[in-house]
């Protein structure tokens, strides 16, 4: 395989091309507090995406839509949607809206090499304009599965700024398995851990106009 | 009654402070489970959320203000007053198959130590609900209450109790023709709709135009409802075009209606980097009829298209502070001359009323009050607000100042605030609004000279 054709399977392991999920987002603080959020989540294609936040209740109804490198922000019962960008961070500690509202990553990264490691790949990326999150990325994926183990996410510097931990392979129905938990370190928020958990995660179709700023008020009625 | 007033707030905050801190503490626990419950699916027909929140002020008075003398001038108050305010706002929404209904009620229990009357209009919007020179007010209402129909994604029909949020301005939208205004000190705040059906179409499409989205409003004026809206019973008929086309936001609306100003306007809103985006709004009110405070205390109607127009720029850097800075130009604005004609006015009849006694010309301008003692009442405003993620590194807090200037007559608010998430459903703000001014200008004839405030909110 080439590096394109493992970075289009791992795409297509990671989600189906359409569907709707269910995340936990959990922030750890170095003395152990912690804080935790849930959030209903759709996606259709390469670049649109959809979220909610259905606790805790004080950010339950705050949505998100992406659309290719447009991103709103709803906030209910305050105002209109605003157009917010991938560097912030909705919930604080060490994800942004990048991390949450992720396209594939074929859809904002082009493969530049692939060197075999044991039992793993490793996938060199970089990123196709400048209004992506991490300008590269350095992906181990499990030879047998083709799912990322770990992702290193790197500034145009050079430098590490978050490291990207899959746990917990897991059957989703349909014969559908992917990591059901992703672990986030990163050095510049030392002490601080932030993960992701995937549950219901199923492929489901939606009408492109779901995926739009006057539907945005309105994505938790999707859920079924 | 005045002591309770005073007591009962900060001790009621501390016991909520503490309550939330042993919540958060009371970790003794795995790093985290993997496996979580998803929120009501079980009961996915009837939800239920909302907030619950103490306000308590400080104000130190500025008694050289119009409106001090205009509100005061017969019953001298002391410099310092503290003020409270309870609010509970729970939401619930029913859904059952394409049908669903919101609900936001809220009760309001206030307490003043100032007597804060409606004989002359205030110059906040909260204190609105205090009536009859009463130390104490309540008031239920239902901000939004709304029954829709969803028979597919692309359509949607509401009826009901609703706050239509049209325009991309932050502090101010002039395009917002059936909603009521925002409290510039506090834009974030949520407000109370208007009684109005609402259908809403969308249309999704390959190529530069991704979307087009049709909103028609029907929203009826009578008796009791929507009053305020038109100046006598009538139906408005009003319509909202939108487009995201070439990754350009872009609305075209309009209103008209019998005892209506027939209204149109346009915003705008788009990304030129990443972290930069800028948006833009502005709107025509033909026929608005200004009622003008002249310097012998008469009062004229002065009718024009009152044209207004908004331009800001919002900037995120690296490390998550964001810059915003909007222009507003307020077509139905006073200018700064006619301006200092009502506040010079105010201050001579407070003078006359102190030398004789007679309060006959300080009756006179509170009959313009409304006009006159609103909010962003002047013609040009900037409005620049620096935000700042987690300083120092600390989880969870936002700072904020804001400053909110009458170009016209270069007087100034200055709005330092902090908001703290203690716990993931108990929240600190902290804030202090700061007018200045000289005793001609706007932000120097405001009621206080400072107001301190804080707010526990709790989320449940």
């Amino acid at each position: 395989m080439d590096a394109g054709e493992v970075l289009l399977a791992v795409d297509r392991n990671l989600a189906p091309v359409s569907y709707e999920s269910y995340r936990k987002l959990i922030n750890i603080e170095p003395d152990g507090s912690k804080r935790e959020y849930v959030l209903y989540t759709i996606k259709k294609g390469q670049d649109m995406v959809a979220s909610v936040f259905l606790e805790p209740s004080s950010d339950k109804g705050r949505g998100t839509l992406r659309l290719g490198d447009n991103m709103w922000l709803h906030i209910p019962s305050v105002a209109k949607p605003v157009r917010i960008t991938s560097l912030q961070s909705v919930t604080g500690g060490i994800f942004n809206n990048a991390d949450i509202m992720r396209l594939d990553y074929s859809a904002e990264y082009t493969p530049e090499s692939l060197e075999e490691s044991g039992d793993a790949y490793l996938l060199r990326l970089k990123a196709k304009t400048n209004e992506v999150a991490y300008d590269r990325l350095e992906m181990l994926v499990a030879k047998d599965r083709l799912v990322p183990t770990e992702i290193k996410c790197l500034a145009a510097s050079g430098m590490l700024i978050k490291t990207l931990h899959f746990k917990k392979m897991t059957d989703f129905g349909d014969g559908f398995v992917r990591p059901a938990i992703v672990e986030t370190d990163s050095p510049l928020h030392k002490g601080y851990l932030s993960v992701m958990i995937f549950a219901r995660m199923k492929a489901r179709d939606f009408s492109d106009e779901v995926f739009t700023l006057n539907y945005l008020p309105r994505i938790e009625t999707l859920r079924q | 009654m005045m002591k309770a007033g005073t007591w009962l707030g900060p001790f009621f905050c501390l016991a909520l402070i503490l309550a939330a801190s042993a919540s958060a503490l009371a970790q003794d626990e795995p790093l985290y489970d993997a496996d979580f419950d998803i929120p009501a699916m079980e009961e996915k027909l009837f939800e239920f959320w909302g907030q619950a929140e103490l306000r308590m002020y400080e104000r130190l008075m500025n008694r050289n203000s119009a409106v001090y003398e205009q509100r005061f001038f017969d019953s001298p108050k002391d410099e310092l007053q503290a003020d409270m305010l309870f609010q509970i706002k729970p939401e619930m929404s029913l859904k059952y198959e394409t049908f669903g209904f919101y609900a936001r009620p809220r009760a309001d229990v206030g307490w003043s130590q100032l007597p804060l009357s409606a004989a002359s209009e205030p110059d906040e919007p909260s204190e609105r609900f205090f009536k009859e020179d009463k130390h104490w007010a309540g008031q239920v209402m239902l901000e939004e209450g709304v029954a829709s129909w969803r028979p597919d994604p692309r359509f949607t029909l509401e009826a009901g109790k609703k706050v239509l949020k049209w325009g991309k301005g932050y502090a101010w939208n002039p395009v917002s023709f059936a909603s009521r205004p925002k409290d510039v000190d506090d834009p974030d705040q949520s407000r109370e709709g208007y009684v109005m059906g609402v259908a809403d179409a969308i249309f999704s499409f390959d190529g530069p135009l991704q979307t087009l989205a049709f909103t028609p409003v029907v929203v009826p004026v009578w008796e009791r409802v929507n009053t305020g809206l038109a100046t006598d019973e009538s139906v408005l008929y009003g319509s909202k075009l939108y487009f995201l086309l070439a990754d350009v936001d872009l609305d075209v609306m309009a209103m008209g209606g019998d005892h209506y100003d027939t209204s149109l306007g346009i915003d705008f809103a788009t990304n030129i980097t990443d972290n930069f985006a800028i948006h833009g709004e502005t709107a025509v009110r033909l026929g608005h009829e200004q009622t003008v405070f002249n310097s012998d205390g008469t009062s004229s109607i002065h009718e024009h298209d009152a044209w207004s127009f908004l331009l800001g720029a919002r900037y995120l850097t690296e490390d998550e502070t964001t810059y915003l800075l909007e222009y507003y130009h307020n077509g139905e604005g006073y200018t700064a001359s006619q301006l200092k004609t009502y506040y010079d006015y105010v201050h001579t009849a407070y003078d006359t009323y102190q030398a004789t006694g007679n309060a006959a010309d300080l009756n006179k301008s509170k009959k313009v009050s409304s006009d006159y003692n609103r909010s962003s009442v002047g013609q040009d405003y900037l409005y620049f607000r620096v935000s700042q993620k987690e300083p120092f590194n600390i989880l969870y807090l936002t700072t904020t100042a804001t400053v909110i200037m009458n170009l016209g007559d270069r007087s100034l608010s200055l709005n330092p605030e902090a908001s703290y998430m203690l716990t993931s459903n108990f929240e600190l703000r902290p804030r202090l609004i700061l007018p200045l001014g000289s005793s001609d200008t706007e932000f120097g004839n405001k009621l206080n000279a400072a107001r301190g405030e804080l707010r526990c909110v709790y989320y449940f």
